[in-house]
């Protein structure tokens, strides 16, 4: 019968009011853990998918936006740019390499975009099975989209118009798979890559369509309005030809935006982004500042929900307390009866302070065990809504500040308890005294 | 002897000094202290059990002086050589009858034997109740668990307060005179305070407090 299983047995004795600061604590430390796993997990995802690009230019709206949607496919893109700026804006000396992404379609959900190979390495994607697209409607499929809608190399598919997974298919234009891809823990798992031609071509052949039926009649401001989600920007010329030659460059052809990495980073990032913005109809956002911006905004509410977690979990130390504290009045008998047993005042205090660690420890591990059962239940959402995973099941090194905070907590919560046992006048409880 | 008293005197603030006779009892004796309430029984028991300082005279528990005894080893030799029985039985609430005993053992630094704890169950009549909470059990039945708890240490002194006065006439008998013979058979000095005239007859020696 050593402290620990004495201790133990007290709490189970006063299940109601242990089960209540129990409850109370776990939930404030579930809060906290869910909110260092989350935070965790949102800047390794973002931080992961940046890879190193410096700048993204796009068309003009919301730079957060435009970062989003190019960079991690999770918002429409804000329009199209014309291709003959974007080729002028790759040839400038200061730009190492940009990578052009083009939007159109996707497939059950899974956007199709038209790029490069060029795209491919900056991802560092390899290549599972068979070839990376060589020419035109050629895809290649991300691991996780492979796997979710079945597909394998030579089948076809046609692509659903706008980035919404319900919509007109395109069913005169079908994409062939010629590759699938080695999951890697990037966008790249969730994404079907084409060459930007490919993206070109369906939406020529989807306005012929369009054409003939008569079914739309927008005018050219219009179509720059809506084109959050719709690369087509091509329709305001309708009377080319074009399904002689998709590769042929016309000066109207559209991306949807570019990646950019400078030579030199600081100089790039200085004088760029406000060139571009300045005299081009081109927008250009650094993902850096953009981010942050994001993750400030975000801190806000992930502040409010921490200071509630902080107080639910102060109010968890009260009850734990009050509850150690009333439980003397009922228990000054049984104290008195273990100093008349031969215990000292200190052995007292070891017991209820022991009581106090027992529940905030028990309350820590369910509470840890709610944050990262939670942020499971929420990756396996976020999996199924963005295609993104959330790692679970690992400690942060925060979580052990966490834990020493919770331990502290519950030696402030039972020092006065403990104090006050050990101070427990034997002769006058015993005779009815006090 | 194993309990011994030499003019003691006590004092509350604010109230008239207590001066209590000398008492003496030996091993295997039993003294029964009487006394009307307010005459100081208790607190001649908590000054000899040491739980309360001792301001004037001597007490000898099976020859220690509890004069020179202090802190923690007062708490010790009290565990081990004092068995206390009192007028309400207490126990850890939590705790089944047997884990009592066997915390009474740990407590005062003796090896838990279960053996022990249950062997003296069965002597007071009450084995089978072993694994149950104290506070499932009748009166009479926790002041018997009680009187197990206090001899569960082999002490060479029982001291009881009021054993019998929340017993009815018959279970009150019954407590007393198995007190007695488990003290008896334990080697044990037994003293008795009481104002509880049923007892009287059942012990020949005496001590009255006027």
């Amino acid at each position: 019968m050593n402290t620990l299983i004495l201790s133990w047995k007290n709490l189970a004795d006063r299940l109601l009011s242990s089960l209540l600061s129990l409850l109370l604590l776990a939930l404030g430390v579930g809060i906290i853990s869910l909110l260092l796993l989350l935070n965790h997990e949102v800047e390794r995802q973002f931080k992961t998918n940046l890879r190193g690009v410096d700048l993204v230019v796009g068309a003009k709206g919301s730079p957060l936006q435009v970062i989003l949607s190019a960079i991690y496919h999770i918002d429409s893109p804000t329009g199209n740019i014309p291709l003959e700026e974007a080729e002028k804006l790759m040839r400038h000396p200061l730009i190492k390499q940009a990578i052009p992404l083009s939007y159109g379609d996707n497939y059950r959900g899974y956007r199709i975009l038209g790029t490069t190979l060029a795209y491919l390495e900056l991802y560092k994607g390899t290549i599972a099975q068979g070839t990376p697209w060589n020419a035109t409607l050629e895809v290649v499929l991300g691991a996780k989209v492979a796997q979710k809608t079945g597909l394998s190399i030579g089948d076809s598919f046609a692509g659903t118009h706008g980035l919404l997974a319900e919509g007109m298919t395109h069913e005169e234009s079908k994409y062939i798979v010629t590759g699938i891809l080695q999951p890697n823990g990037t966008v790249l798992d969730q994404l079907i890559l084409t060459s930007t031609e490919s993206v070109w071509a369906v939406h020529e052949h989807e306005e012929d369509h369009e054409e003939s039926t008569s079914e739309e009649s927008h005018s050219d401001a219009e179509h720059e309005n809506e084109e959050a989600d719709h690369d087509d920007g091509h329709k305001t010329h309708p009377q080319e030809n074009h399904e002689e030659d998709a590769d042929e460059h016309y000066a109207d052809r559209e991306v949807t935006s570019l990646l950019v990495k400078f030579r030199n980073k600081a100089v790039g990032i200085v004088t760029m982004p406000r060139q571009i913005n300045a005299n081009t109809s081109m927008q250009a956002a650094v993902p850096a500042i953009e981010l942050n911006r994001l993750f400030n905004q975000l801190g806000i509410g992930t502040s409010v929900l921490r200071g509630v977690a902080i107080a639910v979990m102060l109010i968890a130390a009260l009850s734990m307390f009050i509850s150690l504290y009333t439980s003397l009045d009922q228990r000054r008998y049984e104290l008195a009866l273990m100093r008349t047993l031969g215990a000292s005042p200190e052995k007292l205090a070891s017991l209820i302070l022991t009581e106090a660690m027992l529940l905030s420890l028990t309350g820590l591990i369910v509470g840890l065990f709610l944050g990262h059962g939670a942020i499971f239940l929420l990756s396996q959402q976020a999996e199924a809504q963005y295609a993104y995973q959330l790692l679970a099941f690992q400690v942060l090194p925060e979580e052990a500040l966490l834990a020493v905070g919770v331990i502290g907590l519950g030696i402030v919560a039972g020092l006065i308890p403990a104090l006050r046992a050990a101070n427990t006048p034997i002769s006058q409880t015993l005779s009815n005294q006090v | 002897m194993s309990i011994a008293t030499h003019e003691i005197a006590y004092q509350y603030p604010g109230r008239p000094k207590i001066m209590f006779p000398d008492l003496e009892c030996n091993s295997r004796e039993t003294l029964l202290v009487l006394g009307t309430s307010g005459r100081g029984k208790t607190t001649l028991l908590h000054l000899i059990a040491g739980l309360i300082p001792l301001q004037q005279g001597e007490v000898h528990i099976g020859g220690y002086s509890l004069k020179k005894l202090k802190g923690q080893t007062l708490d010790q030799f009290r565990g081990a050589n004092v068995g206390l029985i009192f007028q309400q039985p207490h126990f850890i609430r939590s705790l089944t009858v047997a884990e009592n005993l066997l915390l009474a053992q740990q407590l005062a630094g003796n090896s838990p034997s279960k053996k022990r704890v249950q062997t003296l169950l069965g002597r007071l009549g009450i084995g089978e109740y072993a694994n149950r909470l104290p506070r499932f059990l009748s009166v009479g039945e926790q002041q018997r668990a009680s009187i197990a708890r206090a001899l569960v240490n082999q002490p060479s002194v029982i001291l009881a307060d009021e054993p019998t006065s929340s017993l009815d006439d018959q279970n009150a008998h019954k407590v007393a005179t198995l007190l007695a013979e488990q003290a008896q058979l334990e080697d044990a000095a037994l003293l008795i305070v009481t104002h509880d005239q049923r007892l009287v007859n059942l012990f020949p020696q005496h001590l009255r407090l006027s």
